[in-house]
């Protein structure tokens, strides 16, 4: 396993390995800052486990570390009184697809926080155009709501950015461990009962098991499957990834999303190559 | 002098493979490198005479990767010692051989990087004989090839049962990464097929549902025969494109089979049927000599005497597959290509 794969593990089973890329979770902040002594210089960031508790003792924390913010939308008012971690660290918030989305992520971008939709943790998606619309056309957003930004950017640069480059989930990129130190590729892994391996004795992953070759070849599973997702208009920017765990998964409001970014990434290059002409 | 020619080489018309519309004959037949030098001195000769005439070499089959590493090696060797310029060489097969050998001997002889493949998604019509998945091989063999940057273009034969599934059969190769697709319909004879047959009027409804997807995609996959119509109309629209060159076509065709036997088609080829000649033994001069080497232009002249002169269709259509059709008749797929044409043009 290369030391350039990027760790996220329980902050209290933090100091059980000795990789080089740590990032630490915990809801506890005492947690957090108990797993950066012993870390040091190998923390890569902290995903903080909500905001109810008393966050002081982040202030441990070196400046400008990646602090991600699992959030719930509707505690998304919790930012209003933190405000103090967006100056302190490079903070973003990764927000549960549910109830109350669009007005937790009109909260976090008022302070000014980055979004990135939780895919892991998609509850209820009937509001994901209404945020794409509000992303895409109010003009008081000045941060990015991912997974929309990085992809609309890129369809203006004619590139094609997909949920699998946004949400990595291959075993030599990016790890998870869950809370009883088994090691997964991602949460949603996990929770699916899906491992690579463990930490007992040093992190392992065994490269043989099915997890591991059903990540490395995800694209010829599909085809050698018959997939639907290979005939899909909008593979290019999923490649797949919805379905991976549940190949029931009620893809449709995301082929809306996927599908009007297209547009709307055209009527922009349309729109840029009018007035290019104008100018000439 | 024609200024191009296309040479198509079967080193073998045996197949790995067993496609349930497949034509060909198959013969224990495999071409000697003796045989290929002999081809490739004839044709240097004929361009060394006729000094503004390309030459396109295709490599057919049967499955043309049954000839292995060491005889691609030989045949990268004579290219090089007997050509002053290379002709293009290309090379269609089902790709379910191809090997990191291969594929190094491969990239020095096709020159023009593009190897053409087959493949049907939704239908079990394509098999190997050893029982091995096809699919399953021909998927190894494609990443394999995309890997070491060949274009890979793929031909689709549309079928009875392709029809309602143009934009997924779209979406599909597209989404495998081919660089390009060809869409063939299915002909007769189609072989020991029987599956779905296709008629000319759902080759039509087969032909607007992929153009539709197409569109939709904004072109972005090149797919024949809309690149060449797109190129066609162009014509119209002041481009210096030619007909001829809009249609890409290149005529004469010189399909040579495992002993050097010659005829104007492939198609004609894999029946055994209308030979103009033998490479090893009649200098290429001879061969284009033959009063049928030019019969597609032929055919055009005999056939738009009837109702293909009066046809507004004339430019995209040029009588169709002449193979398909025969010598004298118009494309069997008239109404289909009307019947689309008419729609788009709404």
């Amino acid at each position: 396993m290369s030391n350039s794969v990027l760790v996220s593990i329980p902050a209290r089973l933090a100091g059980d390995v000795n990789c080089e890329n740590l990032v630490v979770r915990s809801g506890n902040c005492d947690e957090i800052a108990g797993a950066y002594k012993t870390l040091g210089d190998r923390l890569a960031g902290v995903e903080l486990e909500g905001l109810g508790e008393d966050l002081s003792s982040l202030s441990a924390l070196p400046l400008g570390l990646p602090v991600r913010v699992k959030l719930h939308p509707g505690d998304a008012p919790h930012l209003y009184t933190n405000t103090w971690l967006g100056d302190r660290f490079s903070l973003e918030v990764l927000m549960d697809v549910d109830k109350g989305l669009l007005h937790g992520a009109k909260i976090a971008t008022s302070a000014m926080v980055p979004v990135t939709l939780n895919l892991e943790e998609v509850s209820d998606t009937g509001e994901l155009m209404l945020v794409l619309d509000y992303y895409l056309h109010d003009t008081h957003v000045q941060v990015p709501v991912e997974f929309f930004h990085s992809m609309i950017t890129a369809c203006l640069r004619v590139e094609t950015v997909s949920l699998l480059d946004l949400y990595p989930e291959s075993p030599v990129e990016f790890l998870h461990v869950d809370e009883s130190g088994r090691v997964s590729a991602s949460a949603r892994l996990a929770r699916a009962g899906r491992f690579l391996g463990t930490i007992s004795g040093g992190l392992k992953i065994d490269e043989e098991s099915q997890l591991y070759k059903d990540l490395l070849h995800r694209k010829k599973n599909l085809v050698l499957s018959g997939s639907k997702c290979v005939s899909c208009e909008e593979f290019d920017l999923c490649e797949g990834y919805l379905r991976f765990v549940d190949t029931n998964f009620d893809c449709d409001p995301f082929l809306e999303v996927f599908g009007a970014t297209k547009a709307t990434a055209k009527e922009i290059a349309d729109d840029l190559a009018k007035a290019e002409e104008l100018e000439e | 002098m024609p200024t191009c020619i296309e040479v198509v080489i079967k080193p073998t018309l045996q197949c790995n493979g067993s496609c349930a519309y497949c034509n060909v004959a198959e013969k224990p037949l495999f071409a000697d490198p003796a045989l290929i030098e002999s081809v490739f001195r004839n044709l240097a000769n004929y361009v060394e005479k006729n000094p503004g005439c390309h030459l396109t070499v295709l490599w057919h089959g049967g499955e043309p990767m049954l000839m292995g590493v060491s005889f691609y090696k030989r045949v990268s060797e004579l290219n090089r010692k007997i050509f002053r310029d290379s002709p293009t060489h290309l090379m269609q097969s089902n790709l379910t051989l191809l090997n990191g050998g291969l594929a190094d001997v491969l990239s020095d002889l096709l020159n023009d990087g593009g190897i053409g493949t087959s493949l049907d998604p939704f239908e079990d019509y394509r098999q190997l004989k050893n029982g091995e998945s096809y699919l399953e091989r021909w998927y190894d063999g494609f990443e394999l090839a995309k890997s070491r940057g060949f274009r890979v273009g793929m031909v689709y034969v549309v079928h009875g049962r392709s029809i309602g599934r143009g934009k997924d059969i779209y979406h599909y190769f597209k989404n495998l990464g081919v660089d390009s697709l060809t869409l063939v319909p299915l002909e007769e004879p189609a072989g020991m097929f029987d599956g779905a047959r296709l008629d000319t009027l759902s080759w039509g409804v087969f032909l607007k549902e992929m153009y539709d997807a197409w569109k939709r995609d904004d072109c972005s996959l090149p797919v024949e025969p809309f690149v060449n119509w797109k190129e066609a109309r162009s014509v119209d629209c002041g481009s210096t494109r030619t007909y001829s060159e809009a249609l890409n076509c290149c005529e004469p065709t010189l399909a040579v089979s495992p002993e050097g036997d010659v005829y104007p088609c492939v198609r004609l080829l894999d029946i055994g049927s209308g030979k103009i000649g033998n490479i090893v033994s009649e200098p290429l001069d001879s061969i284009l000599s033959h009063p049928d080497v030019f019969w597609r232009s032929k055919r055009r002249e005999l056939i738009t005497q009837e109702d293909c002169g009066s046809c507004k269709w004339w430019k995209y259509c040029a009588g169709g597959c002449a193979a398909a059709s025969g010598p004298c008749h118009k494309t069997i797929w008239c109404e289909g290509y009307k019947s689309f044409f008419e729609a788009i043009d709404e």
